[in-house]
C-alpha cells in the first residue's frame, strides 16, 4: 500500500529529527507504601534545596548595567503545568493542565484557586473587559471573572476559538473525514458578542488559518492555502488578502499596524508593516548564535518583551518600540511557553525539561 | 553506560552489550514498539527482538548513534508483527489511523512506472522537515516515526489536541505540495 510506502519511508529519515523528538519517559509507578513514603521525604528535601539554589542562582536577574528588574518570584501551576496565562485588570490568572482557573495575588505573592472550567485540556483562553472566552470543541463559553459564572456563546461539533478582539470572537469549525481521526476542512467565522451576528470569514476548505493577532479589521495570520503558504494580511471588510511574508511564522505581536515576527526559516526578529510595503528586520541580541530562535513575544506600550533561546536557555529581551534598543532584563530560562506583562511585571512560564512541571516567574521591571 | 562503551561491548561480542543496551534502552524501544502494537507481551517481545538483530548487526556495523539505530529496529519489528496480527483482524487499530492520515499526502501516479523509490521519498521527506519550524517537526515526527498518540502530544508540548490536529493537517498537505512540486509520485 502506498501510505506504508511512506511510513517506511518515514522510518528512514534523520537521525536528528527522531532524537529531538524523544519522547520524555514516564516513571514507573513503586507500589510498595513505605517506599513511596521515604522517596517523598527525600525529595522534598532535595526539592528545597533545588529551589532554594534555583531561586538564588538559576535565574538570577541579568548581571547587567541596562538590566531593569529589581526582584524575582517564582510559583507554580497549581501543581499542573500552565496552558493559557492572560491578565485581566493588571491581576494575573492562569489555567493549568487539569483545566483548573488560578489567580495570583501579587500582594500576598501567593496563588489562589478560583475553580475548574470547561475547557479543553492544553486550550487557549482570551480575557477581554473581564470576561474570558475559551472553547472545549463542542462549545465556546463566555466566564465572569468576576463572579465566577459562565455562559455558552456557540456550540457546534469541533468548535474552535482562535482570537477575541474587541467584542468579536473570532473561532472555526474543523471537519473530519468519516473514517480519520484527523480534521480535512476548516470554515473560519466571526460572532459579535454583543449583537449575537454571526458571519463567515472563510468558507469551508482545506485552506487552514492560524490567527495570530488582529487590530481593527486587520488580522495577521499564518496560512495554509490549496496553493499557497506564508504570512498573510486580512482586510475584514473588503476581505482583501495580502501575502506579506513567504516564510512561515512561529511567534508574532501586532501593534500600531506593525507585526513583529520571528521564523525559524530566517533567525531574528522581522517587522512587517500592515499600512506600506516595507518589511526590516530588527537586530536583537544573540541572534547570531547558533541555535536561536524566539520563543514568545508580548508588549505593552512602547515596549516588546521577547523571550529568546540561546547558549542553552531563554532570555527575556526588552525592546524599545521607539529607538529599537535592546537590553536583556531576565536569563536562565528553559522553553517559555507563555509570557505576558500588565507594563510593570512580566510575567514568564518556563519548563526546565519535559518532566518539569513548570513555572511562573515574575520579573519587576518598573 | 556511553553508547560508544557499549558498541564496543559488541564489537568485542561480549554479552554485556545486551545488559547494557537493555538498561539503557529498554524503556525508549518498548515505547515506540507499544505505540504500535497496543499490547505488553508482544511489545516486550520484538524489544527482546531488537537486541538480537543489534548483536547480528554489529559488527560489521558501527552505529553513529545507537539510540536510532535500535528504535529503527524495533519500529520495523513492530510495523511487522503489526502487519502479522492485522492479517486475521480487521477494524481501525493505532497504525491503521496513522496510515490513513498518511493518505492525505499521496498523490495519484500519472504514469504508473514514474513512481519513486523509497531512498528518494525519505529524502523528500527529510528535505521537507528541514524547512518547517522545529516544533512542527517534532510533532510530525513524534505522529508519524513514534506514532503516538494525539493526547499525548498535546500533553508533552503543552498545547491542545486541537492545535496538535490542525499542525499535523498543515504538514501533511505541505507534504503534499512538496512531493507533487518534485514529481514524487507513490
Amino acid at each position: 500500500m502506498k501510505n506504508e510506502k511512506l511510513l517506511n519511508a518515514i522510518g528512514q529519515i534523520n537521525d536528528n529529527y527522531i532524537i529531538d523528538a524523544q519522547p520524555r519517559e514516564k516513571k514507573q509507578k513503586i507500589a510498595h507504601l513505605r517506599i513511596i513514603i521515604g522517596f517523598a521525604a527525600s525529595l522534598t528535601i532535595i526539592v528545597s534545596i533545588i529551589s532554594i539554589f534555583h531561586y538564588y542562582s538559576v535565574k538570577q536577574p541579568y548581571n547587567n548595567s541596562e538590566q531593569t528588574n529589581k526582584s524575582y518570584n517564582v510559583f507554580t501551576g497549581g501543581a499542573g503545568k500552565v496552558c493559557s496565562m492572560f491578565l485581566s485588570d493588571k491581576k494575573l490568572f492562569y489555567t493549568n493542565d487539569k483545566n483548573d482557573l488560578f489567580y495570583y495575588d501579587k500582594s500576598i505573592k501567593k496563588e489562589e484557586f478560583i475553580s475548574n472550567i470547561e475547557i479543553e485540556s492544553g486550550g487557549l483562553v482570551f480575557e477581554e473587559d473581564g470576561f474570558i472566552y475559551y472553547g472545549n470543541g463542542n462549545a465556546i463559553f463566555k466566564r465572569n471573572l468576576k463572579d465566577n459564572t459562565s455562559q455558552q456563546l456557540l456550540s457546534s461539533k469541533n468548535i474552535w476559538l482562535d482570537e477575541v478582539k474587541k467584542g468579536r470572537l473570532f473561532y472555526h469549525i474543523a471537519y473530519k473525514h468519516s473514517l480519520k481521526e484527523v480534521y480535512t476542512e476548516f470554515e473560519y467565522r466571526i460572532y459579535d458578542i454583543s449583537t449575537g451576528n454571526d458571519i463567515q470569514l472563510f468558507k469551508r476548505s482545506s485552506d487552514n488559518w492560524d490567527l495570530f493577532d488582529v487590530e481593527n479589521n486587520i488580522i495577521i495570520a499564518d496560512a495554509s492555502l490549496e496553493n499557497d503558504s506564508g504570512l498573510f494580511f486580512v482586510d475584514i471588510i473588503t476581505g482583501t488578502k495580502k501575502k506579506l511574508l513567504n516564510i512561515r511564522v512561529n511567534e508574532g505581536y501586532l501593534t500600531d499596524n506593525k507585526f513583529f515576527c520571528s521564523s525559524d526559516d530566517d533567525k531574528g526578529l522581522w517587522v512587517i508593516s500592515t499600512k506600506e510595503e516595507k518589511n526590516y528586520k530588527i537586530a536583537l541580541p544573540g541572534e547570531e548564535k547558533e541555535g536561536f530562535f524566539i520563543d514568545r513575544i508580548t508588549g505593552f506600550d512602547d515596549f516588546l518583551y521577547i523571550a529568546a533561546y540561546y547558549e542553552e536557555s531563554n532570555k527575556i529581551i526588552k525592546l524599545n518600540l521607539q529607538t529599537y534598543d535592546t537590553s536583556i532584563i531576565a536569563d536562565g530560562f528553559g522553553r517559555v511557553w507563555d509570557l505576558c506583562t500588565d507594563g510593570n511585571v512580566v510575567y514568564a512560564y518556563d519548563t526546565k525539561s519535559p518532566f518539569d512541571m513548570g513555572q511562573i516567574t515574575v520579573i519587576d521591571i518598573k | 553506560m556511553d553508547d560508544k562503551i557499549i558498541i564496543d561491548l559488541y564489537w568485542e561480542r561480549s554479552e554485556a552489550a545486551i545488559d547494557e543496551t537493555s538498561k539503557k534502552y529498554s524503556r525508549y524501544c518498548y515505547y515506540i514498539s507499544f505505540n504500535i502494537l497496543q499490547d505488553n507481551e508482544n511489545a516486550k517481545e520484538c524489544v527482546n527482538d531488537t537486541y538480537l538483530r543489534a548483536w547480528n548487526a554489529i559488527p560489521p556495523k558501527r552505529p553513529e548513534n545507537l539510540a536510532t539505530f535500535l528504535g529503527k529496529i524495533t519500529r520495523n519489528l513492530s510495523l511487522n508483527k503489526y502487519k502479522q496480527r492485522s492479517a486475521q483482524k480487521r477494524g481501525m487499530g493505532h497504525v491503521e489511523l496513522v496510515l490513513s492520515e498518511l493518505e492525505d499526502c499521496i498523490i495519484s501516479p500519472k504514469d504508473v512506472e514514474n513512481t519513486v523509490s523509497e531512498i528518494l521519498l525519505t529524502e523528500a521527506i527529510n528535505s521537507f522537515l528541514a524547512n518547517v519550524p522545529r516544533i512542527n517537526r517534532s510533532i510530525f515526527v513524534r505522529r508519524y516515526w513514534y506514532m503516538s498518540a494525539i493526547r499525548d502530544i498535546a500533553e508533552e508540548y503543552n498545547i491542545s489536541e486541537s492545535k496538535v490536529k490542525s499542525m499535523l493537517f498543515r504538514m501533511r498537505k505541505e507534504l503534499k505540495a512538496k512531493l507533487e512540486k518534485e514529481d514524487i509520485y507513490l
